[in-house]
């Protein structure tokens, strides 16, 4: 599986949303490259985050391209805060994208894999 | 004083009364600023200031500080930022006492002077020896702000506060963060940050001013919001979740796309670590107290948007339990389908 480091130079809080455009732009340019395959985004060097940046980098990547995205994704190595955004920018953008577009949210919890 | 134009002035006539004077446009307008400068008294230094006549100087009267806070030297410097950018010639007064007093060096650790373009004396007395951390002030640019500067800013906070553990600097960092992003994205003008770790009240004051356009004409770049119709309601609508002026459907997929969150969360995070949220925008204040209610009221205009938050130390170590809080009142216990490992 194709690993994505989630970086930002000298520092492991990722704040604007200007670095989250950036990054999203990574991680698109990864998925496109790796034609269907998943990709793991390791969030190892992240220690904290704003929402904005978050919602940057990945709440934007669902409002684009719905929630399919995430069956191409595997978080690794969020901290609990990291891992708490990144489930409120994705319940977020997909909240707001018409049901015509996306299915609901699924009640069940969150996936966790061995 | 300076040879500059446009450039403050330190001004050390000790003949100048203090108070506010009636003056005419041959005199200097002097506006005494109270000690203990609190947001509460903005208002009346705005008032004030705006009675000055065209064409005279405005003294900004510091020599009564015997202690100086965040808010003060961010409001000082985005006002008087505005003021000499609209053509009124701007000063600080000081005396030998002041510069003798902690608070003078205190003001010069903070880059107050600097960062206000202020010419400085030659300084006497002895240096500030605080122990506490503090962020000195900033400028924040909404042009051209550097790649990765607000990381570099919130985590200078951070480290600064020594005391604080690692979930309640997270907490600071991420408030710190949407606090910038705001100035940089919304205020399309300059504004000034600086923040200070009390050790006694184990709290940390952090202030964030910008001459910009304002959160009622911000949200107001949103149709939905374009018939707001005033300053206070702008204010209540705005801290609640999915407002805001650059809705995404209207941003281009490369352009940063607002979710209207940022404000909201800091709201919340506020409300839940029993911090104080202050915002003051055109003519309206709102205060979140440290129990969560909110008052707002109407006052003097003030040209932009200042925030100050106090947050509180020991609850903000929580942090963690606060997201997962935000988030199960904001969507419940539905989960969307993303893979953790």
């Amino acid at each position: 599986m194709f690993s994505l480091l989630i970086q930002l130079d000298g520092s492991d809080f990722l704040a604007s949303r200007e670095v989250g455009r950036r990054l999203r732009f990574t991680i698109e340019d990864a998925l496109k490259r790796q034609r269907g395959e998943e990709i793991r985004l390791d969030f190892s060097a992240v220690k904290s985050a704003t929402q904005s940046c978050m919602d940057e980098m990945i709440g934007v990547l669902v409002r684009q391209h719905g929630e399919i995205i995430l069956s191409r994704i595997l978080f690794d190595n969020c901290e609990h805060e990291i891992r708490t955004l990144i489930q409120f920018v994705i319940s977020d953008r997909l909240s707001r994208i018409p049901a015509a577009r996306a299915p609901a949210l699924s009640s069940a919890p969150a996936v966790h894999l061995p | 004083m300076s040879d500059e134009p446009g450039r403050p002035e330190l001004y050390g006539d000790e003949n100048v009364a203090g108070g506010t004077q009636p003056s005419d446009a041959n005199q200097p307008h002097v506006v005494t600023i109270p000690n203990r400068f609190a947001r509460d008294r903005i208002p009346q230094v705005i008032a004030n200031t705006e009675s000055c006549p065209t064409g005279c100087t405005v003294h900004f009267d510091l020599r009564g500080q015997t202690f100086v806070t965040p808010t003060l030297m961010a409001f000082l410097c985005v006002y008087g930022d505005r003021l000499q950018s609209g053509g009124t010639p701007v000063c600080v007064l000081v005396d030998q006492q002041l510069q003798e007093r902690e608070c003078f060096h205190y003001l010069q650790r903070m880059d107050f002077f600097r960062i206000g373009g202020i010419e400085e004396l030659d300084i006497v007395g002895p240096p500030h020896l605080a122990a506490d951390g503090a962020v000195p002030l900033r400028e924040i640019t909404s042009r051209d702000w550097p790649d990765g500067m607000t990381e570099r800013l919130s985590t200078e906070l951070a480290d600064a506060v020594l005391d604080f553990g690692d979930l309640a600097k997270s907490c600071l960092r991420f408030c710190f963060g949407e606090l910038v992003n705001n100035v940089v994205q919304h205020s399309l003008a300059n504004g000034f940050a600086c923040a200070q770790y009390y050790r006694n009240a184990d709290q940390v004051r952090l202030t964030i001013a910008d001459s910009g356009i304002g959160i009622r004409r911000s949200l107001q770049g949103n149709p939905q919001y374009a018939q707001l119709a005033n300053d206070g309601d702008a204010l209540l609508l705005a801290i609640k979740p999915a407002v805001t002026g650059n809705p995404p459907t209207a941003a281009p997929y490369d352009q940063p796309a607002n979710s209207g969150l940022g404000l909201f969360m800091l709201t919340e995070i506020s409300r839940k670590t029993r911090s104080m949220l202050w915002l003051y925008s055109g003519d309206a204040m709102l205060i979140q107290h440290r129990d969560g209610q909110v008052q707002v009221r109407q006052t003097i205009p003030f040209p932009g948007t200042i925030v100050e938050l106090i947050v509180n130390a020991p609850r903000a170590d929580n942090f963690r339990l606060v997201l997962d809080e935000i988030y199960q009142e904001r969507f419940g216990a539905g989960r969307p389908p993303i893979r953790f490992r």
